[in-house]
């Protein structure tokens, strides 16, 4: 066991990516929501959404993944691999609202490997945090690769 | 949002959230490869998928995650606030794929529900569909 994720590897845990900054369109958000088939007036209509509490539209939940994340350059020795997106784990804090600029940035969580179906597999965690303008943190998303 | 507000009061173990029906098609993961910025050509070139030892184009996880969210979202209502959401991919679908996502047990915490899912559709199948477990920060 242990064959990629080595001593050397694992002190990759922590590095965090470089900020990477966004301004959310209207039209991104209703476009995201069209392809998902979600007909909410929250995140499709502007006066409807005005007339709820939010005081106007918002973001879908998994918006995010519009907003690419800066991809942590990890090393491991695995000369081929494939990937494969293993799941996510979301906190929601603050919407996310046209206009808004959110600044997305990575860290590197975890990395483990175990021995699967497709055999040695790298499990690799990335916490995504998307921070707006006012400094305050609307989401995080910890996200697991699959590297095999 | 069509729906009536449900209320923290309204939720017990064992209620019942309304189901919500999808079918992605390859025109699907299309728009949504555009939406989302994905495109990793396993999910509309097929002969590229082919070549990577796998069955034909295949759904994006984060696309039924979004249907996952919609759920949640739909029944948490406007006054509602979706506080957690995981999602595990525990294998791949390919479109077009028949998803009937509900959820099931759920678990009453202090001012919060907790919830899990599943989706029926595709039970039966060799490939079991993403598991999810979420908290809803209800309106007070």
């Amino acid at each position: 066991m242990a064959k990629y994720v080595t001593e050397e590897a694992t002190q990759q845990i922590g590095k965090v990516s470089e900020p990477r900054t966004y301004e959310v369109e209207r039209g991104a958000i209703r476009r995201f929501a069209e392809a998902v088939g979600d007909p909410n007036p929250l995140f499709n209509d502007e006066k409807l959404a005005r007339k709820t509490h939010f005081g106007g539209m918002i973001a879908p939940p998994t918006f995010c993944r519009s907003l690419g994340a800066p991809i942590l350059d990890v090393k491991l020795s695995m000369s081929q691999f494939r990937g494969l997106d293993g799941g996510s784990d979301w906190e929601y804090f603050e919407p996310i609202r046209p206009g808004d600029r959110i600044t997305v940035q990575s860290k590197l969580a975890d990395l483990r490997e175990s021995e699967g179906r497709l055999g040695p597999m790298v499990f690799m965690t990335t916490e995504i945090t998307y921070t707006n303008q006012y400094g305050e943190v609307c989401a995080i998303q910890r996200a697991t690769g699959i590297r095999y | 949002m069509a729906s009536r507000q449900v209320y923290f009061e309204d939720v017990e173990v064992g209620s019942e959230i309304p189901q919500l029906e999808k079918e992605p098609t390859t025109q699907q993961l299309v728009k949504y490869a555009g939406a989302s910025g994905d495109y990793y050509q396993i999910h509309y070139d097929k002969d590229f998928a082919l070549k990577n030892n796998l069955p034909g184009v295949i759904i994006h996880g984060a696309l039924k995650n979004a249907f996952l969210g919609q759920l949640m979202t739909d029944f948490a209502g406007e006054l509602g606030w979706l506080r957690k959401l995981s999602v595990q991919y525990r294998g791949m679908d390919q479109p077009i794929a028949r998803y009937g996502l509900k959820a099931t047990k759920a678990k009453r915490l202090l001012r919060a529900v907790q919830l899990s899912s599943f989706h029926p559709g595709t039970r039966d199948k060799r490939t079991r569909a993403p598991h999810a477990r979420w908290m809803l920060i209800m309106a007070a």
